[in-house]
């Protein structure tokens, strides 16, 4: 495990050099004006290891594209609470309402997917396709009546990468913190009950709490790192990085690992080549994360390289 | 005694929706006995010991357990997806999740434990290799070691030998009886061989074409009753005091 946690830092550090190689001038702005840049920093990096923690059950029960459903529910939500309010004629502008409204959506299409997951004949891409038609066109529905906060809208749904405030990193901070701390608690069931449902329902574990539980925390990771980073970069997120630490991996303590500290750098690195080459911040962390794709697939042949002598 | 009752199966009726397995059972199995489920393929087998565990609704009647009874599972085949990188470890901590520290990764009586059933399984090392790296029989040892780690009081193995090499194969027998003698539990086994499994059960589930029999191994084995079950003549007599059944 240490040798591949130097390995990604060293190509961490190589990426950096690189930058700086090219922009050296850019480069020097980018690190004195770190007052400028904090706190997005912070949120982006927040953000990727919340999305990367999340994506490694996500990719280990193959439903990779619940993100993308759960936050299509997350943007009905957002959308109806905007309906309701133009309907009485008040404004959502600067209200927590919104957001709430999106969570609780999202929990809602999450809860969908889990109560029919495995219950009904169809595989989980087909349901997950589902739900994610059927919330997308609601939405085009919806936002065909709203007259109102169509910039507040795309602020909650898209998020801005370059403008995540301190109250932004509070809400952010606080969710993450929750969020660790419960697969800290229950990393094992949280795992085996992913890995193999029907032992552990033999054995007495209430499965479906626990699959309603991880789907409940990731629906607030989704939720709040969404309105921080935008709904794109988090789907990368929780994709590259988990994909990333699953191959070539020994253990599963070893892929949250790998996978949380991917997750953390790359985000960063994005915004430090979006300095670099005024790129749009959001692309230059999927192009960053997909630069560490193609370094592990080097680190993929070298290892197999190195057993095949042994 | 009604006490010693471990099973009860009231008109029990086992399938899915639109698709009935099994007829009626009526059927009260005390505890620490051997039962052995036998059929044709697609007979039902699986789908019976699914419903026994809970896990698929029975289609008619109901099956009860003794209060508090805790299983220990072997399934036909490994379910587990090979995408997880699970290590053997992970899945001895499976079978002992209720014992293990919330804030630690292992415990002194989990190591006794592991080390114990490991020894017991032949696997005396190989605690930290990845399921998906191991052969079809280590891998079903590994399964039996995760049933058998908590020491159940029932042990449901549904074809546990079917990957396993000839000697361990052929060592099974002795071994089920040294490890009932030392943990008592009541064993369930759903296996294709009939010579092996009617020598070394007691009570028997024949899941038939057309009728589900159950009860004492020496009422249920009969030749008219296997031969009607697997459409087939066979033939049965005994050698050595043991059963011996052939396809003629």
């Amino acid at each position: 495990m240490r040798s591949r946690f130097i390995f990604y830092s060293l190509a961490t550090a190589l990426l950096l050099a690189v930058g700086w190689g090219f922009q050296p001038v850019e480069t020097k702005h980018f690190f004195q004006d770190w007052v400028l840049w904090y706190e997005p920093l912070i949120g982006g990096s927040v953000c990727g290891l919340l999305a990367a923690l999340l994506g490694v059950y996500m990719l280990l029960n193959r439903i990779v594209f619940i993100s993308l459903a759960i936050s299509q529910g997350a943007g009905l939500g957002i959308f109806i609470s905007f309906f309701i309010a133009g309907l009485f004629g008040m404004s959502l502008a600067g209200s927590p309402m919104a957001l709430v409204s999106g969570f609780v959506f999202a929990s809602l299409t999450a809860l969908l997917f889990a109560a029919t997951r495995r219950s009904v004949s169809t595989t989980d891409e087909s349901l997950i396709g589902l739900i994610y038609c059927a919330a997308s066109g609601l939405i085009v529905f919806i936002g065909d009546r709203i007259s109102e906060g169509r910039h507040d809208i795309e602020n909650l749904l898209f998020g801005s990468a370059v403008a995540v405030t301190g109250s932004d990193l509070v809400l952010l901070v606080a969710a993450t913190l929750v969020i660790v701390l419960l697969h800290l608690l229950f990393r094992r069931e949280f795992l085996y009950v992913s890995a193999d449902p029907a032992f552990m329902a033999i054995r007495g574990h209430k499965t479906k709490f626990w699959m309603v539980l991880l789907y409940f925390t990731l629906t607030l990771g989704i939720t709040v790192s969404m309105r921080t980073i935008g709904s794109l970069p988090v789907f990368a997120l929780m994709v590259v990085p988990p994909w990333i630490a699953l191959n070539n991996s020994r253990s599963t303590r070893e892929s949250m690992i790998l996978a949380i500290f991917l997750g953390a750098v790359i985000p960063p690195l994005g915004y430090y080549f979006s300095f670099l080459y005024s790129f749009p911040t959001g692309a230059s962390m999927i192009v960053a994360a997909l630069a560490f794709v193609g370094i592990s697939l080097l680190e993929k042949r070298a290892t197999g390289t190195a057993s095949l002598r042994r | 005694m009604a006490e010693d009752v471990l099973l009860t199966l009231k008109d029990l009726v086992v399938g899915y929706p639109g698709r009935v397995l099994s007829s009626s059972m009526t059927l009260e199995i005390p505890s620490g006995a051997r039962v052995g489920i036998i059929g044709a393929n697609g007979s039902g087998k699986t789908t019976f010991i699914k419903t026994l565990l809970g896990l698929i609704p029975p289609l008619e009647g109901s099956c009860s357990w003794k209060n508090e009874t805790t299983f220990g599972y072997v399934p036909q085949e490994n379910q587990i997806d090979p995408l997880f990188p699970l290590t053997v470890d992970d899945l001895l901590k499976m079978g002992m999740m209720g014992t293990l520290s919330r804030f630690r990764g292992t415990s002194r009586a989990f190591e006794e434990a592991a080390s114990r059933t490991m020894a017991e399984l032949g696997m005396t090392e190989g605690r930290k290799r990845l399921v998906r790296e191991l052969s079809g029989g280590q891998r079903q040892r590994a399964l039996i070691a995760r049933a058998l780690i908590s020491r159940p009081q029932v042990l449901l193995m549904d074809e546990p030998f079917s990957f396993l090499d000839y000697v361990f194969h052929h060592k099974q027998r002795q071994l089920f009886r040294d490890w009932q003698a030392k943990f008592a539990f009541s064993l369930f086994l759903v296996e294709h061989d009939l010579n092996l499994v009617v020598n070394q059960v007691d009570w028997i589930i024949l899941l038939g074409r057309n009728k589900t029999l159950c009860g004492r191994t020496s009422e249920i084995i009969t030749t008219e009753a296997l031969s009607e079950a697997y459409g087939s003549n066979l033939h049965i007599h005994k050698e050595k005091g043991e059963i011996q059944i052939h396809f003629l």
